[in-house]
């Protein structure tokens, strides 16, 4: 059907087969060729003015990881992480397949037309031809479905729609229907030979529009047609690189370099800045950006699922990921000098040649770094990386952050946590409990260090976070110390707000402390502590196995070391999911284990759960942040856990905690205790120790 | 006399505590034997009532003679059991009824439903002058009232912990105006200061009172505006930890054995 035609009575043979060009003089063939030829190399320059501005942008070694890659690359083009959402996946399924084998049927009738050897006769070009009809079905029964869902049903996520979707709406509607119409033509100018009725949509076309007419007329309505399909492939080749379609390249590619040559949780790396001068940090013009960051932008569908999982973006706060991409893409396109891209919205006006011409600094502190954008674009785009390196420059080179975070950076630095409180009441938490204190300069003699992190040292609430896991761990037989006032903040609330000359401060502060004691394991509660000291410590020489509390819970009751009670039995539990937890370390599972382990209670889950899990607000360093637009995002996810009717909301990080408490307090919830899995197990052997498990009983 | 562990409950990083004396093994006039030693409790543990594995008798004699219930001795001797024998034990019945009991770590733990508050009243004026108190050292926030298992300890709160330490009673009064013995407490959050004066039951002070704790749970349960959850409670030289759920009210604390002696 695409672009295909045939002579009037099939084959010269008599065969079952068609004539390619058929009924198509030989000047239009001169000309098909030439502007074929002329439109795809339109269609490499432009893409080469894009590629040309990808290039803007600094180093980003995308080249291990080949046969991760590869299989990246095949679920991008086999639709895998597009099914993820099963309407949006079936619609985008039937449109992109109908039309890969519309194009490949194309292609393979031009190498049958050049073959010394002609394939397509026969019952091969009966069932050819066949496969080709339902392909066009396809197609056209997909651009319905996104019709209606652009036009009619509207789902949030899809927000806004310009010219341009209709563009390739229609452009591709038109390549469908004008294949179509020019098939039914063609039939009836070889009038109607019995065996196209195997191309029964042509045929039936061909019948009900060109039966009546004379001979002569079919034959021109047939050229016109086969130009006018022709022009609409034409029209595709040139909109490809300029309008969202691209993606159909872009993305695939995009998806096969998605993996990082860094962990997921981690940061990108920066120079050890006590060492080495740098010029600028962060990003704000184009080039701050590394070239897989450009790269992104122009392998972005549209689709909004980032900004349908901001918990930033549901609670009404300007920060809109999607924008953030589209964003950056036309900043680059517009200071791209030669290499401007064609189609790019002349309405925008850039106050400033940097990406902050487009992106307000109130949209780069409303993240909280929750990852949801990233883990639920379906190609692949790295969103949070470009809002932290924006971060950067805002926070040391512009000095442009909130200013109660201006109080926390003076707290890390004056007294090493973000609390500011004294170091020295840092092992207070542990009295009575008979915790090791390994003293300054003393090696580790414990299996493990229990890193108790600033939250579980200082915060009232969290102290019995820290408490119950030191209560569990002797319980079970484990062997650990603490550092007690020689441990210090991580340097993640620094980090993530984009302040790495503090970050490093500490961390190079804490590696040497490590280091020096010979600490090989270390356990933590809290999600953040464990991802700074996973995934990027090792950046600067702390290389440690890091287990989180919720894993080595889990660990030791299937061991049988640590048998929960049954003190909580008929308790209904919640569990909210960590964000630094799941999405930046892909652990799911074993908090989940843990409170199911406990005797008697009903595990409740969330609608927003796992990779679509709502954030508790506090994540990147929003913790030391006032939240002055929007709904609270605590009471967000809090009112979501009370609509599952819970007695407990479980959550394994100190923020979580802290949010979800103050939200169930600000909803006059009392009676809903919220608590960490350590304090819930602890809870549940109900054993009369002070300042362990639920607070109030459990 | 039989050989017998020499412990001390309730105390703070292995100082202080509530001399307790334990006899293991059947002594023939426990109440002489008790007299003899002097303590403000002693206890005798019995064999297994039943098949049911780490449930122990026990009964608990003060010099003056026996007791149904008392918060130290069981607190003691579930923190012994295991001591000796690694043998943890998970109920320990005394005359009062069964009560569950077990350690962790270097610490012990009761656990009790909560005792009836009130009933009988007192009258403040005879208790504050048995005291040799000023009544306007009492806080208005909270009543005299008695509370407690078997025998009820009278409730005096003051308002400030000072007053409390600097308590000199009149020990004949005491006796005259107290069930059992006369509890005054002050709080300062979750930390509690308090005394205990027991004449009538031949305890002038008692250093570390476990029922009253737990008793004082209860009471604050029905009568203070911002019932707490936990409570330390600090008497004398013992400390001892209070908590409160929906299963009962628990007490317990640090426990150390000083040795064996006969």
């Amino acid at each position: 059907m695409l672009l295909a035609a045939t002579n009037a009575a099939g084959s010269a043979s008599g065969e079952v087969s068609r004539e390619t060009f058929g009924n198509i003089p030989y000047g239009l063939e001169i000309l098909f060729y030439v502007l074929a030829a002329g439109f795809v190399g339109l269609t490499a320059y432009l893409f080469t003015i894009r590629f040309l501005n990808w290039k803007r942008g600094g180093a980003d070694d995308r080249s291990g990881y080949v046969a991760e890659r590869a299989r990246e690359f095949s679920r991008g083009m086999f639709m895998k992480t597009l099914l993820l959402d099963k309407r949006a996946g079936v619609m985008h399924s039937l449109l992109y397949y109908g039309f890969m084998v519309l194009f490949i049927g194309t292609i393979t009738l031009e190498i049958n037309n050049v073959s010394p050897v002609k394939f397509l006769v026969g019952n091969t070009y009966l069932a050819y031809s066949f496969i080709l009809e339902i392909a066009g079905l396809a197609l056209i029964a997909g651009l319905i479905l996104a019709a209606a869902r652009r036009y009619v049903l509207k789902p949030y996520r899809l927000g806004k729609t310009s010219p341009e979707d209709a563009l390739i709406l229609i452009t591709l509607l038109a390549i469908a229907v004008s294949g179509f119409l020019a098939e039914g033509a063609r039939i009836a100018v070889a009038g109607f030979p019995n065996f196209e009725r195997w191309s029964f949509v042509g045929w039936a076309t061909g019948k009900l529009l060109f039966s009546w007419m004379p001979h002569d007329g079919v034959v021109g309505v047939h050229r016109a047609l086969w130009l006018l399909h022709f022009a609409t492939f034409l029209l595709f080749l040139a909109i490809l690189p300029i309008t969202k379609v691209r993606h159909a390249i872009t993305s695939p590619i995009n998806l096969a370099l998605h993996k990082r040559e860094r962990p997921k949780g981690a940061m990108r790396p920066m120079p050890n800045l006590m060492e080495e001068e740098v010029e600028t940090i962060g990003a704000s013009a184009i080039e701050d950006f590394t070239w897989k960051q450009l790269y992104d932008t122009d392998a972005c569908t549209v689709c909004g699922r980032c900004t349908s999982v901001c918990p930033a973006n549901g609670t009404g706060k300007p920060l809109d990921p999607r924008e953030i991409v589209l964003k950056v893409g036309e900043v680059m396109a517009r200071t791209g000098g030669v290499a401007t891209p064609v189609m790019v919205d002349q309405e925008i006006t850039l106050t400033a040649d940097t990406v902050f011409g487009r992106v307000s600094s109130d949209e780069v502190w409303s993240c909280t770094s929750c990852k949801a954008c990233d883990e639920n674009c379906p190609v692949g785009i790295e969103i949070l990386d470009k809002i932290l390196d924006m971060r950067r420059y805002l926070s040391l080179m512009e000095s442009d952050f909130p200013t109660e975070l201006g109080v926390a950076y003076k707290n890390l630095e004056n007294s090493s946590n973000p609390w500011g409180m004294g170091q020295q009441s840092r092992a207070e938490w542990a009295e009575g409990l008979d915790v090791k204190v390994i003293e300054p300069g003393e090696p580790l003699e414990s299996e493990y260090l229990y890193w108790v992190g600033c939250a579980g040292s200082f915060d009232d609430r969290n102290r019995r976070v820290a408490r119950s896991t030191a209560l569990l761990l002797k319980h079970a037989g484990v062997d650990f110390s603490i550092l007690g006032p020689s441990e210090l903040c991580t340097g993640d609330p620094a980090r993530r707000s984009g302040n790495e000359y503090l970050f490093q401060m500490l961390a190079f502060q804490n590696i040497e402390t490590l280091n020096e004691a010979g600490v090989k394991k270390v356990i933590t509660h809290c999600p953040h502590c464990f991802n700074v000291m996973t995934n990027e410590y090792p950046q600067y020489g702390g290389e440690y196995e890091v287990i989180h509390h919720s894993e080595l819970l889990q660990h030791l009751i299937d061991e049988g070391r640590l048998t929960p009670g049954d003190a909580l039995a008929g308790k209904r539990i919640v569990l909210h999911d960590s964000c630094y937890l799941g999405r930046h370390n892909d652990i799911y599972e074993p908090p989940r284990k843990v409170v199911a382990s406990i005797g008697g209670v009903q595990v409740l889950e969330m609608d927003r759960n796992r990779t679509k899990s709502f954030c508790c607000g506090a994540g990147g360093a929003r913790m030391w942040m006032e939240e002055r637009m929007g709904k609270k995002i605590n009471v967000e996810r809090t009112d979501e856990a009370l609509g599952t009717e819970p007695d407990i909301i479980a959550v394994a990080c100190p923020f979580c905690l802290v949010m979800l408490d103050d939200g169930a307090k600000e909803r006059g919830r009392d009676d809903v205790k919220v608590g960490d899995l350590s304090m819930l197990i602890a809870a549940s052997l109900d054993t009369g120790v002070q300042g362990v498990g639920l607070p109030g009983g459990g | 006399m039989a050989s017998w562990y020499d412990l001390r409950v309730f105390c703070t990083e292995g100082l202080g505590g509530n001399p307790l004396a334990v006899f293991t093994e059947p002594v023939e006039d426990m109440r002489a034997t008790a007299a003899a030693i002097g303590y403000s409790e002693t206890v005798f543990l019995g064999g297994e009532p039943s098949s049911r594995a780490g449930v122990r008798t026990a009964r608990i004699f003060t010099p003056e003679g026996e007791i149904p219930f008392a918060g130290h001795p069981i607190v003691g001797a579930a923190w012994l059991f295991e001591e000796l024998a690694g043998n943890p034990v998970n109920r320990l019945v005394v005359p009062y009824g069964e009560i569950e009991a077990w350690r962790v770590g270097d610490r012990a733990y009761l656990r009790s439903e909560p005792p009836e508050v009130g009933g009988a009243s007192d009258d403040p004026f005879s208790v504050v002058e048995a005291l040799r108190a000023d009544p306007a050292d009492l806080t208005p926030r909270l009543p005299i009232a008695r509370c407690g298992h078997g025998a009820r300890w009278t409730f005096v709160p003051f308002a400030e912990p000072q007053r409390v330490l600097e308590l000199e009673p009149d020990f004949d009064m005491v006796k005259g105006v107290a069930e059992v013995g006369l509890y005054c407490f002050a709080m300062r959050g979750d930390e509690v200061t308090s005394r205990c004066f027991a004449p009538s039951v031949g305890i002038a002070e008692d250093p570390g009172t476990g029922s009253a704790a737990l008793a004082l749970m209860a009471y604050l349960a029905r009568f203070s505006r911002r019932s707490p959850s936990e409570l330390t409670v600090n008497q004398t030289e013992c400390r001892i930890d209070v908590s409160m759920n929906e299963r009962g009210i628990v007490i317990g604390g640090e426990v150390v054995l000083d040795g064996v002696r006969s």
